[in-house]
């Protein structure tokens, strides 16, 4: 396939702003829906009624007079001030405690707020400055109660500021979803256009695998140094459970629920959206529109099984975020290998078997061939081995005697007395390189005649066990359809 | 009915010839803007302040309507952060940046035309200036949603899009063509009806999601080989399969007859 067919057929599977809107918004959620979760406080009172757990509203100020009459002592400590109608994370208000010394309210980096202060913001709440702008209602402020973070999301995310998991749904299946952590630049803000750090997560075990910000990879969260891919999410199948019941309830085919993680409580869905932000894509580093396709004719059941049909088509990027922890590359049973000879002569896509039962990497004569060992076979024929041993002890002595005959070769490094069930053999052992996933790594290998054999070369323990992790479910093709 | 007697037909009922202009003006820059927004992804603010920032150049010239809008929003930036440290409400607030805005752009105006050989004033026209001072709202409403970087792009993408719909507009070919071929207004339907059905990527759209249409470019290349190869196997098997049939009924073919006597 051509480069600009290829390019093509990719772009096609990426949603943009254009068809989000026509296609999606418009089309798979009705007004009613859309009015809803536009609106904070009814979404809010709507999923109370049916047990979906959220951070509780304290106090909602829909005039100027109930700004002007409330006093702000009666919340407690820490509290968020929010805009009914707001959109993308603008007009977010953190409070996180009170100053002893000034009596005034703290916010994010150390900004402080006397209680006129947190009027006048409220009443610039009311004036629209914050809201969407087809809210055709006039906006009101909400009070809200602020969340204790959990304690693993705390540990990798900035000091201030709230971490949440927004999950996207297609007609209640999951089939993306990220961890947006605020960063000091975001102002403790973990929306991704104003600073906060995006992390695309296996929908199928909850682990975070890459991560962007202002649409730019990183590895390491700027504030806290920690890495950023290989990060368990905690309570993630309750996670998923909450965001399709959200969905569900409110009626949205097409949306997005941000989940928070209380330390207490666990997940806590803080708000429902009916227009869902696209950068989840590069999160991701897929597209919404492949992942849509692959759902688009399958009716759920049930909210459990539209959980499971997301899981388990949408895992298995994990296997990234493992090479990235433990430095080794996670291979097959069964996998692909090319393998490099004397020269950089090359044999590509050879199918081998990871046995981590056999301790050596075995490779065919013919392999060998290939690779350029010609020489060395034909040097080893000349020695006049038998082909194999009953007794163990007859080759090793067989192979004392011999050994000599290649010790300065150029291209045997030893030779090896290997038993394989009832036969033992006595093998030229040369070095080689072979690449799995990505990864060229150096080895050893004895040269055997393989012919008869499903594999044309077995890896060893002895070269998995450095570089390589085996993963018996994961295939060679990795995109089973 | 001549396009020539359709202008003519029209300045003899009284409708002067630049009406006709001004007509035009307004629907292609909307047109244009919108082709900006949903082709190539320009974030202007909204489709007003285009359409009202290309009128004030054509009225200002380029360069002129440029250094004026661009002063208008930068002391908009200004008066916003000397505001911040006085907690007023909103409207009040909006009215003392109009105040700030007009009267530093007074003092730039003022200064400018003692040092330069010109007085300005004289030559430009004061109405497109005024209608660039009322964008200041617009501006100041994103500030507060967007935060300051995000305002600085918008502005700079409005002055892209005002900058090419002023030259299109401004163009000798342009004005004799509206003018004398007014039915090409029409047009401007179907290309709107298009632009609203659009729902490809926008050019920007594709410069942001890179590294996404790389990694599917290659998934599908590695699915197609896959696929490529899963059906010569096929193909292979089933050669076989058939070769195989075939001999084995070559095998238990009756032998040629055999006459019992």
């Amino acid at each position: 396939m051509n480069k600009v067919s290829l390019f093509f057929k990719a772009t096609n599977n990426i949603l943009g702003i254009n068809e989000r809107n026509l296609s999606f918004t418009k089309k798979y959620n009705r007004g009613k829906a859309r009015r809803i979760a536009d609106n904070k406080y009814r979404s809010y009172k709507i999923l109370k009624k049916v047990g979906v757990p959220q951070p509780e509203i304290l106090k909602v100020l829909k005039t100027e007079s109930d700004i002007n009459s409330f006093s702000f002592d009666l919340l407690p400590k820490s509290f968020v001030i929010k805009p009914a109608f707001g959109f993308g994370g603008t007009g977010n208000l953190l409070i996180f405690g009170k100053n002893k010394k000034t009596g005034n309210w703290v916010g994010v980096n150390g900004k402080q707020y006397s209680e006129d202060h947190l009027k006048l913001y409220c009443l610039s709440i009311l004036s629209k400055s914050f809201s969407l702008e087809f809210a055709k209602k006039d906006d009101f402020v909400i009070i809200q109660e602020r969340v204790n973070i959990d304690s693993s999301l705390k540990r990798i995310s900035s000091k201030k500021g709230l971490p949440d998991i927004r999950i996207i749904l297609y007609k209640t299946i999951p089939i993306m979803a990220m961890l947006r952590l605020p960063t000091k630049q975001s102002g403790g803000k973990s929306n991704l256009h104003l600073g906060g750090i995006g992390v695309g997560i296996d929908l199928a075990t909850g682990t975070t695998t890459y991560a962007v910000t202002r649409d730019e990879p990183i590895e390491k969260h700027p504030d806290t140094g920690i890495n950023l891919s290989g990060f368990f999410i905690p309570h993630w199948k309750e996670t998923l459970k909450i965001a399709i019941k959200a969905v569900d309830e409110i009626g949205l085919k097409f949306g997005a629920v941000d989940v928070v993680l209380d330390r207490d409580r666990g997940p806590l869905v803080l708000e429902v959206n009916a227009r869902t932000g696209l950068g989840i894509q590069i999160a991701n580093q897929e597209g919404l529109k492949g992942r849509i396709a692959r759902v688009k004719g399958i009716k759920p059941k049930s909210r459990v099984h539209a959980r499971k049909i997301g899981m388990n088509l949408f895992g298995g990027e994990i296997e990234e975020s493992v090479a990235d922890i433990t430095g080794m590359q996670v291979v097959g049973f069964i996998a692909m290998a090319n393998f490099y000879g004397p020269s950089e002569r090359c044999v590509k896509r050879v199918k081998v078997k990871n046995d981590t039962g056999a301790l050596y990497t075995s490779i065919d004569r013919d392999l060998a061939y290939e690779l350029g060992f010609e020489q060395a076979l034909k040097d080893f024929d000349a020695l006049d081995i038998s082909s194999h041993f009953i007794d163990k002890g007859e080759a090793v002595t067989m192979k004392r005697e011999v050994a000599k005959y290649v010790k300065d070769h150029p291209e045997i490094l030893a030779l090896s007395v290997v038993k394989s069930g009832n036969i033992t053999t006595i093998r030229p052992k040369v070095g080689i390189e072979v690449e799995m996933e990505g990864l060229r790594v150096p080895i050893t290998a004895n040269i055997a005649d393989r012919s008869n054999m499903l594999y044309k070369a077995v890896i060893g323990r002895r070269t998995l066990r450095k570089n390589f992790l085996v993963d018996s479910n994961k295939l060679f093709n990795r995109y089973k359809n | 009915m001549t396009n020539e007697t359709l202008t003519a037909y029209s300045s003899l009922v009284g409708i002067p010839i630049y009406a006709m202009v001004l007509l035009g003006i307004v629907p292609t820059i909307a047109t244009l803007v919108s082709v900006g927004r949903h082709i190539i992804g320009f974030n202007s603010f909204s489709i007003y302040v285009p359409i009202i920032t290309t009128i004030a150049f054509l009225e200002l010239g380029i360069g002129y309507g440029i250094v004026v809008a661009s002063l208008v929003f930068l002391t908009t930036i200004l008066a916003r952060r000397l505001l911040l440290k006085f907690r007023v409400h909103y409207f009040l607030r909006i009215s003392f940046v109009y105040t700030l805005v007009c009267f530093l752009l007074f003092i730039f105006i003022f200064l400018f035309s003692l040092l330069a050989p010109i007085n300005l004033l004289d030559f430009k026209p004061l109405f497109p200036i005024i209608l660039l001072v009322t964008l200041v709202e617009e501006y100041y409403k994103t500030l507060l949603k967007g935060g300051e970087n995000k305002v600085f792009t918008m502005f700079l993408e409005t002055i892209v899009i005002s900058s090419a719909s002023f030259l299109i507009i401004s163009s000798a070919f342009f004005t004799d063509f509206v003018l004398n071929n007014i039915w090409v207004l029409l047009l401007l339907f179907p290309i709107n009806l298009i632009l609203a059905g659009w729902e490809g990527l926008r050019f920007s759209e594709i410069s942001r999601f890179k590294s996404v249409i790389s990694s599917e470019m290659r998934r599908i290349q590695e699915e197609e080989e896959e696929g490529s190869k899963r059906a010569k196997r096929k193909k292979k098997k089933s050669k076989a399969k058939k070769v195989a049939h075939e001999a084995e009924q070559k095998a238990n073919k009756p032998k040629a007859n055999v006459f019992f006597w």
